[in-house]
């Protein structure tokens, strides 16, 4: 039999929402092994977090090997998403709705049935969620009640309350995946806690995360893989990204945080935050050494024209610059041109190494479809945007920006940089063996 | 009305480049009618930025006139079909014969032999 986890319109991208450690989407994968289902078919809707939720289907995880992923525009349904991956009319399958956690002992049926599960005792839903077996033309109208419980979890504040339910052992049948180093307190793989900062239970210290000196954390905050809390920071009811730093002697109550900012799991308001002594990302990649010499380099050559004006300026007391107008402003310009300097303060970033030296742009100011375009890569000091989607459209362009910013690699920079220069064919990539 | 034909095109080799895109949109050309067109990316194992984004721009140019579907992606064409967000300019179905079938019952369109 298999199971068919589908998205639901107003709540695209559940599967990403964290509960007790691992991502909603893995529990439920977790779950259907446990009932002996492991051919999954997974819809995945453009959307929040769905280059995420890819990532974690499409991996090397053991649990995902089976998955099969239909990418969708939209939510579509269970009769449709069968219909795309290419199940028999008369073949019977699990509808699991993307944001549902289910706890119960199932025996697999052999015909179209409906179970409701009630809401477990710490949550405040009432009505009961439904799986139901069914095929793609029909399915069992009425629902059976069954013992175990489910829970729909649409936003982040539910899930943190779930993950808190199971570090407080109210959902004993969710398992976390730590250590449980005293009542209500846990410590993943790697997990580090300075001997003076303080736990309050139920706190979970996600695998590879580090807690400073003197710093308060808990109750109900659940810090991810990677990420770090420097001293003195007080955290209560606060969901930490993986890989985020969270800076010294900062404050957050009641929100979720990542490397960008805020989000209030009260009323889910979003506050951006640019302060790398607040927030920022733990593992920001540098740039290469050779980088850092070229833009050095190029630097050195941008300035020469101005050292040259200088000193024949001084030596002879006239002045070699041009006057010329830009923009309506009265500039004095070496010979090279206006345009050249405005990459003069991005190799400056190259240098400090907070900028690659070839790249796109401005891709931190990228918004697409109200969601902002996010990728490991970092932005870069020469724009490679013209040569991503020569002549194509803004939209296609901001999608190529997309894939770019999760795919760049110097092989990549490299082809792009030489069609920009009006060589060849540009960015051949492979994909990975495994795919 | 004459029923139309829902045929099947395979890019012409294991990379997706600007000159395959080119060559699936030749084939569409030709095609008299507006029938769904069903592209297998079965034997795709590699990628190219110009292939994406001339596939990209082929399926905005094709929105609204005719229906494109995707079939048969690899793991790793998946992921990069979520990247660069192909779902939103075509159909992406698991195999050729699911996406023609629902190609065929959504309008007067058949199935090619």
């Amino acid at each position: 039999m298999r199971a068919l986890i589908y998205e639901l319109a107003g709540a695209i991208g559940a599967g990403a929402l964290d509960v007790a450690g691992r991502p909603l989407l893995i529990r439920q994968l977790q779950w259907l092994r446990e009932l002996g289902i492991e051919d999954v078919v997974v819809e995945l809707a453009i959307g929040p977090h769905a280059v995420d939720r890819g990532s974690w289907l499409l991996g090397n995880d053991p649990l995902t090997a089976r998955c099969v992923v239909i990418p969708t525009r939209c939510a579509i349904g269970v009769a449709a998403l069968s219909e795309r991956a290419a199940l028999d009319d008369d073949e019977l399958f699990l509808a699991l709705p993307a944001n549902l956690v289910v706890h119960a002992e199932l025996t697999l049926p052999t015909l179209c049935c409906t179970y409701a599960f009630g809401p477990p005792a710490f949550a405040l839903q009432e009505t009961p969620a439904i799986v139901a077996f069914r095929t793609r033309g029909a399915q069992a109208e009425s629902a059976a009640e069954h013992g175990g419980w489910a829970l729909r979890v649409g936003d982040a504040a539910t899930a943190h309350a779930l993950s808190c339910a199971v570090l407080s052992h109210q959902a004993p049948l969710l398992v976390v995946h730590a250590a449980e180093l005293r009542e209500g307190i846990w410590l993943a793989r790697g997990a580090r806690v300075a001997e003076d900062a303080i736990l309050l239970p139920p706190t979970l210290i996600g695998v590879d995360a580090r807690v400073f000196a003197k710093a308060r954390i808990g109750p109900n905050v659940i810090v991810g893989q990677g990420a770090v809390i420097e001293r003195e920071a007080v955290l209560s009811e606060v969901v930490v990204a993986a890989g985020t730093l969270v800076g010294e002697a900062a404050r957050v109550r009641q929100a979720q945080v990542d490397a960008r900012g805020i989000t209030s799991l009260a009323d889910h308001t979003r506050t951006d935050i640019d302060d790398a002594l607040q927030l920022s990302g733990v593992s920001l990649p540098t740039a290469y050494v050779g980088a850092r010499l070229l833009a050095l380099c190029l630097l050195a050559l941008l300035a020469l024209p101005w050292v040259l004006a200088f000193t024949v300026t001084a030596a002879r007391g006239k002045r070699v610059t041009r006057r010329v107008l830009f923009r309506g402003a009265a500039l004095h310009v070496g010979s090279i041109g206006v345009a050249v300097l405005d990459v003069v303060p991005a190799l400056f970033d190259v240098l400090l190494g907070r900028r690659d030296l070839l790249g796109v742009a401005q891709h931190n100011a990228l918004e697409l479809e109200g969601t902002r375009a996010e990728g490991p890569a970092r932005a870069g000091a020469i724009d490679l945007s013209s040569a991503l989607a020569p002549g194509a459209s803004i939209s296609t362009l901001l999608w190529m920006w997309r894939w770019y910013l999760h795919n760049k690699t110097s092989q990549l920079d490299r082809a792009l940089l030489w069609r920009a220069l009006g060589g060849g064919r540009a960015g051949r990539k492979a994909t990975t063996p495994h795919g | 009305m004459a029923e139309s034909v829902i045929r099947v095109l395979s890019f012409p080799g294991p990379l997706l480049s600007a000159e395959a895109v080119a060559a699936i949109e030749g084939a569409l050309r030709e095609q008299p009618d507006a029938a769904p067109v069903v592209l297998d990316c079965q034997h795709l194992t590699e990628v190219s930025a110009s292939g994406l984004s001339a596939l990209l721009e082929l399926g905005r140019s094709a929105s609204g006139m005719r229906e494109l579907g995707l079939t048969q992606l690899s793991r790793a064409l998946t992921l990069m079909a979520i990247q660069a967000g192909l779902a939103e300019r075509f159909s992406i179905f698991a195999t050729n014969e699911a996406c023609m079938r629902s190609f065929a019952a959504a309008g007067s369109a058949s199935c090619a032999p």
